[in-house]
């Protein structure tokens, strides 16, 4: 795994209320604190982590991905063979996996600026290789979207598996 | 000898290398699409759908990795009567938690039996049919054992207002009531297009008609069956709020125009708010050759 994940961040949605950009920087501050790591702009061929936010419509259109209405995030990830791997933190199984490429979409949807945040930090982590979701409901790779976005320890934890 | 020998090592070396690259290329492995999810009950997916039917399967094909099921709507009720239509399971993973989590393709659709449906409606012109999923969660309800029915993998009566679904009749009446309740009024989710191919009605019809120089490709490499480019206007044969020299985004279908090149083509804006401007063509008939000008200026009232 690469000290580095450049980036590549699309907001093409031009709403007040959409807080894409926002959430991009608050994942990419919070992750390369918790793991050491950078990420630097990047143009969309070379970055490893692409980020596009949008309406559904323009994101159908344009790359023809589809979500459900259950869906804040969305994270389609390549990884490296016979990468993937168990582990156990703080009693429940997670998994990480060595990630190529990762690319992030998130519709807008009419959630609060919180819930907003907490989608793009959440996706992130997906980006950065947790594969599944946490069972604590504290987390933030907690399965749902929620009101806290602050990375928590067993957040962090798991993916410095990888990172460290 | 010696010549001939580093003959050889020029033809061997530069293939050693290509191998090694190539065993680079296939250590890498397609994923899987992960989402947080947004916990939504029975009554606001059903809120959220654009199409409510009962529907019989009818065949199933798997293409590219993809599943889609083909229906025949045996009863319709919300939507756009648009004939058979056609149901993808995406390939993503929802977290719903250790407990509840669900993949789209975790439900298999029998073909001969009925179902009912509880859709979103997804519209592209580059596309073959409207695309059909799930309003959201793994909502699976066989008309003819209702009991089986759920969502998120548990049964639907856990993340509903139906009390009891072991009374069939009933069932269907609140389907009803569901459906007729109050509802999200959005008929699909994309960009609606002409349906015809003859030029005259694509034009006048078209909210532009624009010629444009072929500039860079933008978003490459992200969807298998279009390119999206960045278009300078030429000129302007039809639409209000455009100008020439004006830079926009249209996306084609795959490899139907070429970088530098100038054609005339009929579109229709994405969304207004885009931060850049998108455009889609109006029609499966909405791309032509500069040469065109005079012809398509005719049917341009």
């Amino acid at each position: 795994m690469g000290k580095f994940s450049n980036t590549y961040v699309d907001n093409n949605y031009n709403m007040p209320t959409f807080y894409f950009n926002s959430g991009v920087n608050n994942a990419k501050s919070q992750w390369t604190s918790a793991l050491s790591i950078s990420m630097q702009s990047s143009t969309q061929e070379l970055a490893r982590i692409k980020c596009y936010g949008s309406t559904a419509a323009d994101l159908y259109t344009r790359f023809g991905v589809v979500f459900d209405d259950n869906c804040g995030g969305l994270t389609y990830t390549t990884y490296v063979s016979n990468s993937v791997s168990t582990t156990y933190w703080g009693g429940n199984r997670k998994t990480i996996q060595q990630l190529n490429r990762a690319t992030i979409y998130v519709p807008y949807k009419e959630i609060s600026y919180s819930d907003q945040i907490d989608t793009v930090v959440h996706e992130f982590g997906h980006a950065l290789g947790y594969l599944g979701h946490s069972s604590n409901a504290t987390d933030v790779m907690y399965y749902k979207v929620q009101n806290s976005y602050t990375l928590k320890a067993s957040d962090i934890a798991h993916l410095a598996q990888f990172y460290n | 000898m010696k010549k001939t020998m580093l003959f050889i090592l020029s033809i061997l070396l530069p293939a050693i290398l290509l191998i090694s690259c190539s065993d680079r290329g296939t250590n890498e492995k397609k994923g899987d699409g992960h989402a947080v999810g947004i916990y939504k009950s029975f009554e606001e997916l059903a809120a959220s759908a654009t199409d409510i039917i009962k529907g019989k399967c009818i065949d199933v094909k798997n293409t590219d990795g993809k599943t889609e099921y083909e229906f025949s709507v045996t009863k319709r009720y919300r939507g756009e009567d648009v004939g058979n239509i056609f149901v993808a399971v995406p390939d993503y993973s929802v977290g719903i938690g250790d407990s509840l989590s669900y993949r789209p393709s975790d439900i298999v659709y029998d073909v001969g039996s009925e179902y009912y449906l509880f859709l979103l409606r997804y519209v592209s012109v580059y596309t073959e049919h409207d695309t059909y999923i799930n309003v959201g969660g793994n909502l699976f309800i066989p008309a003819d054992r209702i009991l089986e029915s759920t969502l998120y993998g548990e049964p639907l009566s856990k993340h509903s207002k139906i009390s009891k679904l072991a009374i069939q009749s009933s069932y269907v009446g609140y389907m009803k009531s569901v459906a007729d309740a109050p509802h999200n009024e959005r008929k699909y989710i994309g960009s609606m297009y002409i349906n015809s191919t003859d030029v005259a009605t694509v034009i006048s019809q078209s909210e532009f008609v624009l010629k444009v120089k072929i500039g860079e490709e933008v978003d490459a490499g992200m969807a298998a069956d279009r390119n999206s480019f960045k278009c300078t206007v030429t000129a302007v044969m039809k639409g209000n709020n455009i100008s020439i020299d004006e830079e926009i985004y249209i996306t084609f279908m795959k490899d139907t125009v070429q970088k530098d090149g100038e054609y005339i083509v009929a579109l229709t804006e994405t969304d207004g708010n885009l931060v850049r401007r998108y455009f889609t063509l109006s029609s499966k008939n909405s791309v032509f050759s500069a040469a065109e000008y005079g012809e398509i200026s005719d049917y341009i009232e």
